[in-house]
């Protein structure tokens, strides 16, 4: 059995599947879907001039 | 092996060899990268960047207006427009045409507005082969400037229905 | 609670098999070739109907059994093979029980209701929509409520699949970290995950539309949400192919990754950046910014080609190792060059590999950018492109890993090994020249989900380039081979899993 050393905290991070979970859900749901959802909602509507149609 | 549980200690630095290709593949997802945003600043062929939402009956409105102020002719029943210079040009998608049929300059600035007022729809400009979504509810405005004279189609590369394969239109530059 | 607990040792690899994991691998399997050959029949008809000369199908059944191919392929068929694939690389590598096997059970019949309604509604012509389903194309309620039920039973299996994980890590059923293929498909789960609950996020409301209890749904925010879980399904697919490309190495040659932290954080960068290329799709869309476009577009800065770049080092190179040690040593490629290409296998790997990066990746990657999207948006080449990925890649890929799943784990002998041998040989070629074929026609403007490519019917006359037609014809011989191949791996796993030879409990026999 050699001298007990410091598991390298990368190799922590990825044996926990929890966080790794997390990660995986979060950074799509925040970049694609919620900004995404946000640009569409604030986007601009067109609306036509008052008075009759041209 | 890969199905079995590695050693206790696996995070362990790489190869030289391992290094030199990784160096080089992050080297040009860089350069990708900032490919993107270059083309947005010399580039000249870009996708909208102007948002705008537009209800379909409001599309609707402002195409019927935008061609019967233009309108020039007729051909087998689709309007003929020719708008002036510079002004804003509405082409409108729906069940299974592309409506107006636009007479162009070349070398003139167009500001383009494409939308639908059914169901998604695909603008294809050929032979040039440049491709737009079309989206009812929204208007993807594009600047286009005609570099070239000629006859140019519009083909439909969304499914918008039993006959999208009929769903031709034009554009005549001279 | 006993009988859950019944297992044997396999011979081969001495992981412990609980029979009811056998049990529920074998369905999900044979259910997904059920459903590889209703897209594949479908593949043939929508092939020859694109192909101008045969022009086989009328327009309805075109756009009907396109739909119905979309479906069967992309979702059924693969969902079906990966949850077999995570329950095997939760319970068996692990050697754990496998969690609430009922519940599993409950999961597959969901899907399998969902799947079959979906299909009953398609076939019947009450959801001519495609596989994209754009709002505001309208399909009868019945059609959305299959595809939440399929959603819903995949992401129950996914649950089991992670409560396995946790059953073997506290019954510590193994030491240290869990096995290569086991992470490789943990990716798998959780980018599964973000793709099914985008599929709930967009189709409840758009069940519910159908039923005319919503009535403004903006078509924008549906390809923005829908595309979360189509192109992130695919996400889904490259990840579980790159862990079966790293389990046929083990298979076929006996390779062990040469860095183990260079594979997982290849993984890792999978699960963090993978499904922003959802984006690829919006590209050429009104509304979104250019800001939003760009940074998925990338997968934040490529760091998910990145991933792939690095498999693409990692697992030839642990090929080379595992030969060189077997004294393959002369000269640059001796490696290669004897390597079991006579075992079905390795060419299935092979080919997989090379198909998926360098006709499918490359492809993706050009397509994928925001100014060159405009060339090829919703053109014919992007059929290639996924049909590289999706078949050339993860298809054959799983193909391969059958021929090992009908010994190893339902214990019986292939018949026809023939056939299987030469079987990715054909399907290969097949993919490569329907791709290659779709991408000339493609490029060339072809635009894909296209009934007649002539324009015959059109009150505008319009023709393409010649060439066009040539390049459809090559993916049209494209499409036979292709066929003729799956029909062979349909013929040998159907076969050979109902009437193999039973193998005895001790015959270490893999081919």
């Amino acid at each position: 059995m050699p001298e007990e050393k410091k598991i390298s905290g990368w190799q922590v991070l990825m044996d926990d599947i929890s966080m790794l979970f997390l990660l995986g859900v979060v950074i799509p749901t925040v970049l694609y879907v919620i900004w995404g959802v946000m640009e569409y909602a604030f986007a601009p509507t067109f609306s036509l001039p008052p008075g009759p149609t041209p | 092996m890969p199905i079995t549980s590695p050693e206790k200690y696996w995070w362990k630095p790489a190869d030289k060899e391992e290094k030199i290709w990784i160096s080089i593949a992050l080297l040009w997802c860089l350069v990708l990268t900032i490919m993107m945003p270059l083309m947005h600043l010399i580039g000249t062929q870009n996708p909208s960047v102007n948002p705008m939402k537009i209800r379909p009956q409001d599309y609707r409105t402002v195409s019927e207006a935008f061609i019967e102020k233009y309108k020039v002719g007729e051909e087998q029943g689709i309007p003929v427009v020719e708008p002036p210079d510079g002004a804003d040009v509405y082409l409108r998608a729906q069940m299974w045409t592309w409506t107006p049929i636009l007479k162009l300059k070349k070398g003139v600035n167009y500001k383009f507005h494409i939308s639908s007022v059914d169901l998604m729809h695909g603008f294809s400009l050929m032979p040039l082969v440049m491709n737009f979504q079309v989206v009812p509810g929204h208007d993807n405005i594009l600047n286009m400037t005609p570099t070239s004279a000629g006859t140019f189609h519009i083909i439909c590369n969304e499914f918008c229905g039993i006959g999208h394969h009929t769903m031709v239109g034009k554009i005549i530059v001279s | 609670m006993a009988s859950e607990l019944v297992f044997r040792t396999c011979p081969i690899t001495g992981k412990k098999v609980y029979a009811v994991t056998q049990n529920l691998i074998w369905i999900n399997a044979v259910t997904a070739v059920v459903f590889i050959l209703v897209g594949g029949i479908m593949a043939f008809l929508v092939g020859m109907t694109r192909w101008p000369a045969v022009h086989l199908l009328p327009a309805d059944l075109f756009y009907r059994f396109l739909t119905a191919h979309g479906l069967n392929m992309l979702i059924f068929w693969i969902i079906f093979f990966e949850i077999a694939g995570l329950y095997f690389g939760s319970s068996v590598l692990l050697n754990s029980r496998l969690a609430a096997p009922k519940v599993a059970w409950l999961a597959y019949i969901l899907m399998l209701v969902g799947a079959v309604l979906v299909d009953i509604m398609v076939f019947t012509g009450k959801a001519d929509v495609m596989f994209s389903s754009y709002v505001p194309l309208q399909a009868d309620p019945k059609y959305y409520l299959g595809i939440i039920l399929f959603a819903v039973g995949a992401l129950i299996g996914c649950g089991i699949f992670f409560g396995t994980l946790a059953i073997a890590k506290a019954e510590k059923t193994y030491e240290g970290s869990v096995p290569l293929v086991t992470f490789g498909l943990a990716a798998a789960a959780i980018i599964a995950v973000f793709t099914l609950a985008c599929g709930a996020i967009i189709y409840i409301p758009t069940f519910l539309w159908s039923l005319g209890l919503i009535t403004n749904l903006d078509p924008g925010v549906y390809r923005l949400i829908f595309w979360g879980m189509g192109h992130s399904s695919q996400q889904i697919n490259v990840t579980a192919m790159v862990s079966i490309w790293y389990l046929l190495g083990a298979l076929t040659v006996g390779a062990k990754p040469v860095n183990e932290k260079i594979c997982r954080s290849a993984f890792f960068l999978y699960i963090l950046f993978i499904n922003l290329a959802s984006e690829h799709h919006l590209l050429t869309d009104p509304t979104l910014s250019p800001y939003h476009k760009m940074v998925n577009t990338s997968y934040f800065m490529y760091l998910a080609v990145l991933a792939s770049m690095i498999h693409a080092l990692a697992i030839p190179m642990m090929v080379e190792v595992a030969q060189r040690k077997k004294g393959f040593t002369k000269g640059l490629f001796e490696w290669l060059t004897k390597a079991p290409w006579g075992e079905p296998g390795f060419p299935a790997m092979i080919f997989s590999l090379f198909i998926f990066g360098f006709i499918g990746g490359i492809t993706g990657v050009v397509y994928g950018t925001e100014q060159l999207s405009i060339k090829s948006h919703n053109t014919w080449a992007m059929t290639g492109h996924f049909h590289a990925t999706v078949v050339g890649g993860t298809t054959l890929a799983f193909m391969g890993l059958t021929y090992y799943v009908i010994p190893l784990i339902f214990r019986r002998e292939l018949i026809g090994k023939k056939l299987a041998v030469v079987q990715p040989y054909i399907f290969g070629i097949g993919i490569i020249l329907i791709a290659l074929g779709m991408g000339g026609a493609g490029t060339l403007g072809s635009p894909r989900r296209h009934w007649d490519i002539t324009f015959a019917q059109s009150v505008i006359p319009f023709s393409f380039d010649p060439a066009v037609i040539f390049f459809t014809t090559i993916a049209a011989i494209g499409v036979l081979t292709a066929v003729t191949g799956g029909a062979m791996y349909v013929g040998v796993s159907v076969l050979s899993v109902f009437f193999g030879r039973k193998m005895a409990a001790n015959e270490a026999k893999l081919l």
